[in-house]
Parts: structure tokens; C-alpha cells; sequence
């Protein structure tokens, strides 16, 4: 049994880095992506599990980082949009403009990207239930469906390109 | 973000997690964390001393279809469960819940212990007739205590454990995931929001189960209203909902919010249960 209290020492990989770094059991992923890290792609939207603008991929799977201790994820691998630099997924949204003020833009994309990894194949209804956890206020949503199918499209033109994870991309 | 100066205990067995929680008083148990994160970050409503994350209990985690029953624990996420092919009203029923990235998270266990009123996936469990496995701390220094219970002998409104009780797993009987059944989910606007009513109805041969959340500020089941759906669908008789709409009001004030009133609301249930019975005809 573990038992933490007071500042610790936690180990992460980030975006294939192996980081160390002092927290306190009550801090979010999110803040201590943000503030200890200095990857501010993760936004802090409504810290409330609502908006998906911090969305971050934890071991692979998407999730809210704002609803996520830190002291959880020892030992895990973080993937946030600054790990997905030129990745298939980010080129599509800007190639469809699949975004307009930008803030929810990193949280849409680790969403999409592992959307894209999970179900290479277009399907609408699955495209909108994984979809649905990122909220814009900007696009009217065409432009980031859009996105999903040039990504899919492959940059490479190649199905094996479009799903490959993001772990292999870094 | 939680404020206070907590402890984060992570047990390797469920006698370990009982164990911290009579040491560390104001501890909660810790599974997706979706609540008790939101809770504690936007009122003082909890006094979180210590949070004891119960994901690497194996019991908790555990996933499995033996002797006849479907296990499933509580600190499985929903996305998880839902990709599971045993339960398939589970499965309909827990993608109506939050958002996929919030069920990546939000956790079986978690939903029907939590604190809102809906607790969604509590429905499909009350009409399989699941039992709930849980350890109690033991009087004093007497060891913990397993327990095994029907899920409906435990859940009155709520789920009623004992303090420090951890909700280990639930066990549900395989016949009961063939039944045929019926879903439905009404929200005011879009589809990631809280109902305005969620059912579940399931067809055991003759007998009709009826569960139900949103119209009240509970989940339940009513073997009232099980008994008069039953009798309707055995007469033939064509089916008139107002002995229904009376036993929705015995049980309470019915819910009236933005969402909608209590009239809408009985109204729209009464639909849905027509509409599911004419489903399983």
C-alpha cells in the first residue's frame, strides 16, 4: 500500500520524455501539465469535466485531465497536443480549418486522434458519440468533421498512416 | 483541484483500503474521480481529508462471466463496460451517460453510488436483480467484513452501505441479460445532458420489470408499477397508464426544474413506457 501526503516525487512520460516532478496529492493533471511542465497546450476551460478543452491522452486514452489527480498516473504516459507536433491528426484540422479561436483545438485533437486510432473506418455515429466530449463555440462543428475525414484520408494516403498510434508518431 | 492538505492512499487489496479508511478520518474512496473532483473544486460540501484509489484492487477491476453470472467492478470505467458484448441493456444504458471522455473516467461503481440523482446505470442492475459484493470494516479491531446482497435489498433511492463500506463488485445472472429489452433517454436539448427521464424495461416471459430515473430525484424500480405493466400485457386489456401515473406520484414529489415541469414529466414517461411496450410486443 502507498500512502502519500505532503509534496512527492511523481514520474511520468510525457509525450515519450520521462519527467520528474514534485506535487501534492490534491493537483490535477491538468494544473501540473500547465504549471510544473510548462505545457500549457492543455486548456483550463470550465474544470468541470464539461468542455474538453484540457483533454489529454492518459496511457493511450483520452480523458479530462481536469478530473484526473496527478498522483494517479504515476508511472503512465501522458500525450498532450505539444507530443503531436505535425502529427496526421493536427495537419487535417488545419488543412479543413477545423478550428477558429483555437482554445478548444488541442483537447479536439488528442480526442480525434485516438478516435481515428480506435476506428480507422468512418463511422458517423461513432465519430459523434467520441466527438460530442469537446465542446466549440467557434466552428459549428463542420470544419472539425471535416478534419476527421482528410485525417482519415491519410496524409501519406495510406490507411496504415491514418491509424497509427500516437505513441509510434513520437 | 483540491485544496486541502489531503492524503492519497493507494491499497493493493480491498482489507488495505478498509483498513485506511478507519485510520484517516474524512477519507473517501477514489475511483474515476469524476464527482468527487468537480464536488471538491466547486463547493466545501466535502470535508476530503483523504482520497484511498481503489483501481488497483483487483476485485474492483474485475471483468469476468463465471458459474453462470456476469462480475463486474466498480471501479471499471464505463467506456470499458460498455464495450462488453454479456449485457447489451448495460451497454445502452451506460452510453447515455456524461460524454466518452467523461466515461473513460466515470466509473460503474461510481454512478450508482454517486451523489447526482440520476445514477443511470443503477437501472439495468435493479431489473437483472444483481447482488452487490461489499467489505464493511469490522467492529472495532475485528476484520473486515464481506458481504454479498441483492442490489434492490440495498438500494433505497440510493445505494445504503455502512460507513466506510467499499462496494467491491456486482454480479448479475446471465438469463437476465437475454430478456428482451427497452431504452430510452429523453434530455431538453442535446444528447450529453442530464435526463428529463431515463427507462429501462425488460420482458422476463410474461412478467414485465420497470425501472425509471429523472422523474424523481432517485433511480428505482417499483414492483407496483412492475405488477401493473404485467397485468396489462397478461389481460391484453388495452393499457391505460393511469394507475401508473398514480403509483409515480405515491412514490413522491415528482422532479420540477429548468429541464421540465412535473407534468411534462409524468406525461413523458408515460410515453416511453408505451413506447417500449409496443417495442417488445
Amino acid at each position: 500500500m502507498k500512502i502519500i501526503h505532503g509534496i512527492t516525487e511523481l514520474h511520468l512520460c510525457v509525450n515519450g520524455e520521462d519527467r520528474c516532478v514534485a506535487v501534492r496529492p490534491g493537483e490535477t493533471l491538468l494544473r501540473v501539465l500547465r504549471e510544473k511542465l510548462g505545457l500549457t497546450g492543455a486548456k483550463c476551460g470550465c474544470e468541470n469535466g464539461d468542455c474538453g478543452a484540457c483533454t489529454v491522452q492518459l496511457d493511450g486514452i483520452p480523458v479530462k485531465s481536469c478530473l484526473v489527480l496527478a498522483v494517479e498516473c504515476d508511472g503512465s504516459a501522458i500525450t498532450t497536443i505539444e507530443g503531436l507536433r505535425h502529427h496526421p491528426v493536427q495537419e487535417a484540422f488545419a488543412a479543413a480549418n477545423g478550428y477558429q479561436c483555437g482554445f478548444c483545438t488541442p483537447g479536439q485533437i488528442l480526442n480525434a486522434a485516438a478516435l481515428i486510432q480506435a476506428h480507422p473506418e468512418s463511422d458517423e455515429a461513432v465519430d459523434r458519440e467520441w466527438m460530442q466530449s469537446n465542446l466549440c463555440r467557434c466552428t459549428g462543428y463542420e470544419g472539425i468533421r471535416d478534419a476527421l475525414a482528410v485525417a482519415r484520408a491519410g496524409g501519406d494516403g495510406t490507411t496504415d498512416a491514418r491509424a497509427r498510434t500516437t505513441s509510434d508518431s513520437l | 483541484m483540491i485544496c486541502a492538505d489531503i492524503h492519497y492512499v493507494r491499497p493493493d487489496t480491498a482489507e488495505e483500503a478498509v483498513e485506511a479508511w478507519r485510520r484517516l478520518p474524512g477519507a473517501r474512496y477514489l475511483a474515476g474521480g469524476t464527482e468527487i473532483l468537480s464536488s471538491a473544486r466547486r463547493t466545501a460540501a466535502y470535508e476530503l481529508r483523504a482520497c484511498i484509489d481503489i483501481k488497483r484492487i483487483p476485485e474492483t477491476v474485475r471483468h469476468e462471466i463465471r458459474e453462470g453470472r456476469i462480475h463486474l467492478g466498480a471501479a471499471l470505467a464505463l467506456s470499458d463496460v460498455a464495450e462488453g458484448e454479456a449485457f447489451p441493456l448495460l451497454n445502452a444504458v451506460l452510453r447515455g451517460i456524461a460524454d466518452r471522455t467523461v466515461r473513460n473516467r466515470l466509473t460503474l461503481g461510481g454512478n450508482v453510488a454517486g451523489l447526482l440523482p440520476y445514477r443511470e446505470a443503477v437501472l439495468p442492475l435493479l431489473l437483472a436483480d444483481a447482488t452487490v459484493l461489499t467489505l464493511a470494516p469490522g467492529a472495532e479491531d475485528a476484520p473486515p467484513v464481506r458481504r454479498e446482497r441483492r442490489l434492490r435489498d440495498v438500494f433505497d433511492k440510493r445505494l445504503v452501505l455502512a460507513p466506510g463500506e467499499l462496494l467491491l463488485s456486482f454480479s448479475v445472472p446471465m438469463e437476465a441479460t437475454e430478456w428482451p429489452w427497452s431504452h430510452q433517454r429523453r434530455t431538453r436539448t442535446s444528447v450529453v445532458d442530464y435526463p428529463l427521464a431515463t427507462t429501462a424495461l425488460v420482458r422476463d416471459g410474461e412478467a414485465i420489470r420497470f425501472a425509471v430515473t429523472g422523474v424523481h430525484p432517485y433511480p428505482f424500480r417499483s414492483d407496483a408499477i412492475d405488477a401493473a405493466l404485467t397485468e396489462g400485457v397478461q389481460t391484453g386489456a388495452p393499457l391505460t397508464l393511469g394507475g401508473v401515473e398514480s403509483i409515480l406520484e405515491a412514490l413522491g414529489a415528482l422532479r420540477a426544474d429548468s429541464r421540465g415541469s412535473a407534468e411534462y414529466r409524468a406525461a413523458l414517461v408515460k410515453k416511453m413506457i408505451l413506447t417500449s411496450l409496443e417495442e417488445l410486443a
